[in-house]
């Protein structure tokens, strides 16, 4: 039993720096590995909605027709799960916290559509064989062998490929509208 | 006979953040008896596994208490892996090890902090917590987060420490082991806090035993339970010796705790020099379909994860037994006779964790 | 470090034998160690979980009633599992019967009544 067990303690803390950071005239510093908050990749998503359907909290939203990725912030638990499940690994969880606010909001993030392509014929190779057009999953394309002529239902078309990848002639290329 | 009056304590109450309720039958300035009552937090969170996913339930039961939630995951996990017969690679079970003990460690810091603050001793209060504030350091440079850390999943872990973080931790755990070494002094030998400690809310062994008290709380009355003797994790390749004080006292279970980081330190650096290289999870493919009793041993005591599956991706039943609801009938005994100003620090002493207890 | 786990002993009892379990249980020295409920293909299977501390032994009680069946508290052999019965009867409506400090429901104050019990 004694007295006086602390004196060393206050002694040292009386004559030592803070060890409190002075904030935030100093700013905080993150480790690499913080979990802040989700960022996402737009441009290598492809709106498959894993990350929504695994959310524990339900905060991330998929809109396939409208192809946005919208995150609730506020309702984000920092969880990472979304990023465990991203099949092209473009969820990533980045250090800095959300920011208060007065009211939740919603981020919001658009896929941007690619410019349509379409197939283009080039009349110095086509022989008109017609393979384009029976390979053609929605008949878009005719062709007329006798009067040689090539033409497509441009609403019909939905850019798949399949006649550029079945011509013989190597005479069709997907060419986006100019 | 003195005349009897009843005072309620709690769920608001400046010395215990923890929202219990107590209604004390004081004869003069004595407890005679206490009647509890809980249930200002329950939330339900175990009836969410109708609709969480068992992978996504590991998020959720970490997110029952903010102080032993790696743990709450990690028994979680582990009943989990026991159903599916699921090897998590040796690893994954170091590295659980050592983020378990590390919890341990600030979480028998912050109690150490609260029973400083509990007792009136404001300084030490400060200086306990200022050690805690470097372990929940390393936990955001290892995990990510300070105290959720979400690295827990059926199968393993997710992420892995690598030499640099490592030499982080052990240079953290070397300085707080010196430090404590120091502060402990001041806990164990000094005249004021022995004279608020020593004697107050005995609890013997048969009493602990009768009372089915669970952890440092059962362990200061003489029990020798310890749940890590069941070798779970990487446990079964390590050395410790349980903890162990005769007394029963409050001062018991503070040198008890001291004791417990001091193995806890130990423990960390066993893992640190023992652990293999390899994966750190395997994928786990399936349904569980079975049920399973996890124990392990949390800084309050033991715990019980009890994971009952039916063969599709929803739990049946899920249900965590947290040690504190085990120690509130110990807690009850220890108050009967006690004075009245000394009821806030007895609660303190079974280190309450209401959040855990009404999940 | 000596490691024992004996692992987990499950024994499936009949309604109406359990005060004799237990009873032998309290006599051996055992501790209980939890309580708990699970509600499935409409019957309650009820867990009593008794750990041996030196050994590490886990024994579990399973008794599958009826969502009316009475059941006997075994608060009368341990005190102290008024807290985990006050608990089953409040969330899943286990008609538990005699327990010695009855929270007549109102130990997590929920208005609901057994909302455990899937609907």
């Amino acid at each position: 039993m004694a007295l006086m067990n602390f004196k060393s303690t206050v002694l040292k803390n009386l004559f030592s720096k803070p060890v409190t950071r002075n904030y935030p005239a100093e700013p905080a510093v993150y480790p690499e590995r913080s979990r802040g908050h989700v960022e996402i990749t737009i441009e290598d998503c492809i709106l498959c909605g894993l990350c929504a359907m695994n959310c524990p909290s339900r905060a991330i939203k998929v809109d396939r027709a409208g192809s946005t990725w919208s995150i609730d912030r506020f309702d984000c638990i920092q969880c990472g799960y979304c990023t465990e499940k991203c099949p092209k690994k473009c969820l990533h969880i980045v250090p800095g916290y959300q920011e208060p606010m007065a009211e939740k909001a919603v981020a919001t993030y658009d896929k941007p559509v690619e410019a349509k392509k379409y197939p283009k014929m080039d009349a110095d190779n086509c022989v008109y064989c017609t393979l384009c057009a029976k390979k053609c999953p929605k008949e878009a394309i005719t062709v007329d062998r006798a009067s040689k002529t090539w033409e497509l239902n441009k609403d019909v078309c939905v850019s798949c490929g399949l006649c550029e990848s079945s011509c013989p002639k190597k005479a069709i290329s997907m060419q986006a509208e100019a | 006979m003195a005349k009897q009056s009843i005072v309620p304590f709690g769920p608001q109450h400046p010395v215990l953040p923890e929202p219990i309720h107590l209604d004390l039958v004081l004869e003069d300035e004595t407890v005679v008896e206490a009647i509890p009552s809980i249930g200002f937090v329950h939330r339900g969170l175990e009836s969410l596994v109708e609709k969480k996913d068992f992978n996504e339930m590991t998020y959720v039961i970490e997110r029952t208490c903010g102080i032993c939630s790696f743990m709450h995951g990690m028994g979680y996990c582990e009943s989990v892996e026991h159903i599916m017969n699921v090897e998590v690679p040796d690893r994954g079970k170091y590295l659980r090890t050592i983020w378990a003990e590390l919890s341990r460690v600030h979480s028998h810091l912050l109690w150490l902090g609260l029973l400083a603050d509990g007792f009136g001793f404001e300084s030490l209060f400060y200086q306990c917590w200022r050690m805690r504030e470097k372990v929940l350091d390393v936990f955001e440079l290892t995990t990510g987060g300070r105290c959720i850390f979400s690295v827990n999943k059926v199968g393993g872990v997710l992420k892995d420490i690598n030499d640099d973080m490592f030499k982080v931790m052990l240079d953290v755990v070397n300085g707080i082991e010196e430090e404590l070494k120091v502060i402990k002094k001041t806990f164990l030998f000094d005249y004021t806090v022995e004279s608020r400690l020593k004697g107050v809310g005995v609890l013997t062994k048969e009493q602990a035993h009768n009372l089915g008290a669970a952890g440092p709380f059962a362990r200061a009355s003489g029990i020798k339970m310890d749940m890590r003797t069941t070798g779970y994790a990487a446990y079964k390749d390590l050395d410790m010796e349980i903890v162990t004080s005769e007394v029963g006292d409050s001062f018991a279970r503070c040198e008890v705790r001291i004791g417990e980081i001091f193995q806890a330190i130990d423990l960390i650096r066993q893992c640190i020099a023992k652990i293999p290289a390899g994966e750190i999870s395997t994928i786990v493919k399936g349904n569980p379909n079975g049920e399973y009793f996890m124990r392990l041993e949390q800084p309050r005591g033991e715990a019980v994860y009890y994971s009952k599956a039916n063969g599709s991706k929803f739990l049946e039943r899920m249900r965590v037994r947290t040690p504190t609801f085990a120690n509130i009938p110990g807690l009850l005994e220890t108050l009967k006779g006690a004075d009245f100003a000394d009821v806030p620090l007895l609660i303190l002493t079974i280190d309450p964790c209401i959040s855990c207890t009404e999940r | 470090m000596e490691i024992k786990n004996p692992g987990n002993v499950l024994v499936e009892i009949e309604h109406g034998t359990l005060l004799g379990h237990v009873m032998a249980f309290k006599n051996q020295g055992l501790r209980l160690s939890q309580i708990c409920c699970a509600y499935s293909e409409e019957k309650l299977h009820l867990s009593y979980s008794f750990a041996n501390d030196d050994t590490n032994e886990y024994t579990n009680l399973r008794l599958v009633i009826d969502k009316e069946t009475p059941v006997c508290s075994i608060t009368e052999f341990y005190p102290y599992a008024f807290l985990y019965e006050n608990e089953m009867k409040e969330l899943f409506g286990v008609n538990i019967q005699m327990i010695n400090l009855d929270y007549q429901n109102k130990l997590y104050r929920i208005n609901e009544e057994a909302p455990f019990i899937k609907k």
